[in-house]
C-alpha cells in the first residue's frame, strides 16, 4: 500500500511537470502572438483598437508573470526531478541487470545438463596428464589406452578442449581422443560438433 | 528550460510594460509628459545600475556575468516593447 502511494506520488510530481511545462509553452505563445500582433492589427485610433491593444498588452504581462511563476516552480523542484530521473534510471538498470542475470543462470544451466548428457554418453579417454606431456614434447603422440570413468569425464572434456585450442585437426581428436576413426568417423564428427559448442570452441 | 521560461516572462513583463507606456504616449498626447519623465527615470536607473554593478552584484547574489545579462536583456526589452507599440 505504501509502495503505491510513492508511486503515485511520484506520478503525480512528473504530470505537475508536464503540466507546468505546458503551461508554460501555452503561455509564451499566447503572449508572444498578443504582443507582436496587436499593434500591426488594431492600428486605427477607435475605442475598439484601442481596447484590444490595451487588453493585448496586459495579457502580455500576464503572460510573462505566468512564464516566471513556472520557471521559478520548475527551477524549485529541479532537485526533485533529478532525483526521480536518477531513481528511475537505476530502476530501469537494475532490471536488466537481472532479467541478464537470469538469462545467463538459464544458459549455464542448459550448458550444464547437456555437458552431462554428453559425458554421460561419450566414449573419450582420459588423457590429460599424456597430452601435457606430449604437448611439452612437442609430439603428436596422444594415449590409445581407453579408460572411461565418470569422474574422468570432465578431464576427458578439458582435454578435447585443449586440443581444439591448440589448433589440433578435427580428424585427429575424433580418431585419437574420441576413438572414433574408420566407420565410426562421420559419427565422431557430430559428436565432436556437439562438444565444440559446449565447450565454446 | 526554465531559464528560458523565466528570461521570457521577464521579457514579456518589461516589453508588455513599456509598451502600456509607450502606447498611451502615442494615443493619449497628455500622457507624453508623463511618459518622457517616466523614461528618464528609467535610463536614470539603468545608468545607476551599471555604475553601481559590482556593489549590485554583491547585494543580488549573483555573478558579475549573470548581472549584466539581465541589465542588457531589460534594456532591450524595455526598447523594443516601446518601439513596437508607438504605432
Amino acid at each position: 500500500m505504501a509502495l503505491i502511494e510513492l508511486n503515485s506520488g511520484k506520478d503525480q510530481i512528473l504530470a505537475n511537470r508536464k503540466m507546468l511545462n505546458a503551461i508554460a509553452v501555452l503561455a509564451f505563445i499566447a503572449s508572444l502572438f498578443l504582443w507582436s500582433v496587436a499593434p500591426f492589427v488594431a492600428t486605427s485610433n477607435s475605442h475598439r483598437d484601442k481596447f484590444v491593444r490595451y487588453l493585448s498588452l496586459i495579457c502580455t504581462i500576464l503572460g510573462g508573470d505566468i512564464l516566471l511563476a513556472c520557471g521559478r516552480k520548475l527551477e524549485r523542484n529541479q532537485p526533485l526531478y533529478k532525483a526521480l530521473e536518477r531513481a528511475q534510471e537505476n530502476v530501469f538498470i537494475h532490471q536488466v541487470a537481472t532479467s541478464q542475470y537470469v538469462q545467463e543462470q538459464e544458459i549455464t544451466e542448459s550448458a550444464q545438463s547437456t555437458s552431462q548428457d554428453l559425458q554421460q554418453s561419450l566414449p573419450v579417454t582420459s588423457a590429460t596428464s599424456t597430452l601435457e606431456v606430449s604437448e611439452a614434447n612437442g609430439s603428436e603422440d596422444f594415449p590409445t589406452s581407453t579408460s572411461t570413468s565418470a569422474t574422468s569425464n570432465q578431464l576427458d572434456l578439458e582435454v578435447i578442449r585443449e586440443a581444439v585450442s591448440t589448433g589440433k585437426s578435427d580428424s585427429w581428436i575424433i580418431e585419437n581422443l574420441l576413438k572414433m576413426g574408420g566407420r565410426k568417423f562421420a559419427e565422431g564428427q557430430a559428436l565432436l560438433k556437439e562438444i565444440k559448442l559446449v565447450v565454446g570452441n | 528550460m526554465n531559464k528560458v521560461y523565466m528570461a521570457a516572462g521577464t521579457f514579456f513583463i518589461c516589453a508588455g510594460g513599456a509598451g502600456l507606456v509607450s502606447y498611451s504616449a502615442f494615443v493619449f498626447p497628455q500622457a507624453r509628459y508623463w511618459a518622457f519623465w517616466l523614461l528618464v527615470t528609467v535610463l536614470s536607473a539603468f545608468v545607476v545600475a551599471a555604475i553601481l554593478d559590482e556593489y549590485a552584484c554583491q547585494w543580488l547574489g549573483i555573478e558579475y556575468r549573470a548581472y549584466l545579462s539581465v541589465l542588457v536583456g531589460v534594456g532591450i526589452s524595455f526598447l523594443l516593447g516601446g518601439l513596437i507599440q508607438w504605432r
